[in-house]
């Protein structure tokens, strides 16, 4: 059964938030590949559903965004409920920003739009 | 006090104390791979912090079914610098001074570190022992109490392995590539060997093993193989996709190599010793694999160097591989030799990407520098698996 996908997040920010804060709580940085295979497998483990977080953009429902919250509490010492919530794009804030930026040649299968596109394609569950 | 003098033997690339191998290894392999292990934590039928304690009985077993007593136990947990393990009575024991709970680390919250050193208490008493009390939440030693419960431990060692005796020569077995290179390995190999690379006991002794910019452990390599193939099976058991479950193993190999590797080429033995022996900056990768072959890893062969493109290096008697041999059946997987995956990359990044030779400042800042940059990455690719039943494991490191 399909879940409605109600969050996107850009990883690369996500990332550099997550580094962000934990420097200012003391924290060694964390480089973004690792964190993203960590958060990969944290994830399919305590959500039973498998996200690319190496991918530039992330797709969660709200479920999966505490799952998130969760793994960066427990395993990353960091809190990021705010953070996650400030960058998140609901989708009518989606809409906005595709209608704000589309581009004159309406090439929409390259760039932002592209990979905003290919987020809505099926991704494996965990057996 | 007795006469405990370990019976250290090299053969083959491998360094046996006991019988069994040990591998030299830094506190950041240790803290990455511990994470990694953890991470798994809530699988059903998978209990990854009992499986940190219980992989190292079995072995302590071993060494006691060879003759070593208690005492000689304790001494090797300093010499192989593990720390400082002290009996209190007969359901408690401290280590004052401990790798694991001193210079271990995890991402996430701070947390009981000393599983290994549970482990090994396990075997002493033979009693199921877990950590009470840690110094990385704070307390000035580590404790272990006894559980009340049974110790149920298997050996795990139980197939035999392939080892090769009939081992190349430096640069001299077929599809290597002509190297001219003043680079002495007998000479590095004599010199690694005299360094003293173990931690002591008495008074205001630590039994760590401070070098080379991080703390070493002269650890048990079937340790180290149990803990990450359950962990790695039990993740595909899962359902998680191979090249995930076998990332994080990789990048704890190129986190280590990085530490322990440039913190090598960074040090005054590599300067007065090796440095001066290379011409060229791929005589460093030789002088490097000459250091590793004392290291209890296998033997490194290096087949090929196209500069800054290829780096091809073969392992006869990885440990990763003949250990995996020693508990399972062979495998059709080739990309399992994860610790040397990761470790062949990372000396690649250490000469191609950062320029070793330029003596940067090696701290996890300029690690998240260097690697959240994608200019001038690497890849890596083991096409030949002692685990896959070849004669040997082959990475190959390209653009």
């Amino acid at each position: 059964m399909g879940e409605e996908i109600l969050h996107v997040i850009n990883t690369t920010d996500l990332f550099i938030k997550l580094n962000e804060k934990r420097k200012a709580e003391q924290h060694d940085e964390v480089e973004h590949h690792l964190i993203a295979s960590k958060l990969g497998i944290l994830f399919a483990l305590n959500s039973n559903s498998y996200v690319n977080f190496k991918s530039e953009f992330v797709e969660l429902n709200d479920a999966q965004l505490k799952t998130l919250d969760r793994i960066f509490g427990e395993h990353f010492n960091t809190e990021m409920s705010a953070e996650i919530h400030a960058m998140v794009m609901t989708p009518s804030q989606m809409e906005e920003e595709i209608a704000s930026h589309i581009p004159k040649s309406n090439d929409r299968h390259i760039g932002f739009f592209g990979k905003l596109r290919s987020l809505f394609s099926g991704k494996p569950k965990l057996a | 006090m007795t006469d405990y003098q370990p019976n250290i033997v090299h053969q083959g690339g491998q360094t046996l104390i006991g019988g069994l191998n040990r591998v030299f290894h830094c506190n950041h392999y240790n803290a990455h791979l511990q994470m990694v292990v953890r991470m798994t934590k809530g699988m059903p039928n998978h209990n990854p912090e009992r499986l940190l304690v219980d992989a190292a009985t079995p072995l302590i077993q071993h060494l006691q079914k060879h003759g070593y007593s208690q005492t000689d136990l304790i001494q090797e947990f300093a010499l192989c610098g593990f720390g400082i393990l002290q009996p209190h009575d007969a359901n408690t024991w401290y280590t004052p001074h401990s790798h694991y709970g001193e210079t271990t680390y995890s991402h996430g919250k701070p947390d009981k570190s000393c599983f290994f050193n549970s482990g090994y208490i396990q075997a002493l008493i033979n009693q199921q022992v877990e950590e009470a009390e840690c110094q990385m939440l704070g307390a000035e030693q580590d404790k272990y109490v006894t559980t009340g419960q049974p110790l149920q431990t298997d050996n795990y060692l139980t197939l035999d392995a392939p080892f090769q005796t009939d081992l190349p020569a430096r640069f001299e077995f077929e599809g290597c590539q002509h190297f001219n290179t003043r680079v002495d390995e007998a000479e590095i190999l004599t010199a690694v060997q005299s360094l003293p690379l173990y931690g002591k006991m008495g008074e205001g002794e630590t039994g760590l093993i401070d070098a080379f910019g991080v703390v070493l452990t002269n650890h048990f390599a079937d340790y180290y193989n149990r803990i990450s193939y359950e962990t790695y099976h039990a993740m595909r058991h899962a359902g998680l996709p191979e090249e995930d479950s076998k990332e994080m193993f990789i990048q704890s190999g190129h986190i280590c190599a990085f530490n322990t590797f440039g913190g090598i080429m960074s040090s005054p033995e590599w300067h007065a010793v090796i440095e001066p022996m290379c011409d060229s900056r791929e005589d460093w990768f030789h002088g490097m694999v000459a250091v590793i072959n004392a290291l209890g890893w296998g033997l490194f062969r290096i087949e090929k160097i196209d500069v800054e493109k290829e780096l091809i290096i073969r392992v006869y008697n990885s440990y990763e591989g003949v250990g995996f041999r020693r508990m399972y059946s062979a495998t059709d997987e080739k990309n399992i030799s994860f610790l040397g995956m990761g470790a062949v990359l990372g000396l690649a990044h250490l000469l191609w990407k950062v320029d070793i030779r330029e003596k940067p400042t090696l701290n996890q800042e300029f690690y998240v520098t260097q690697f959240n940059n994608p200019e001038n990455r690497y890849n890596v690719v083991q096409t030949h698996a002692i685990a896959a039943n070849d004669e040997y494991d082959r990475f190959v490191v390209f653009k």
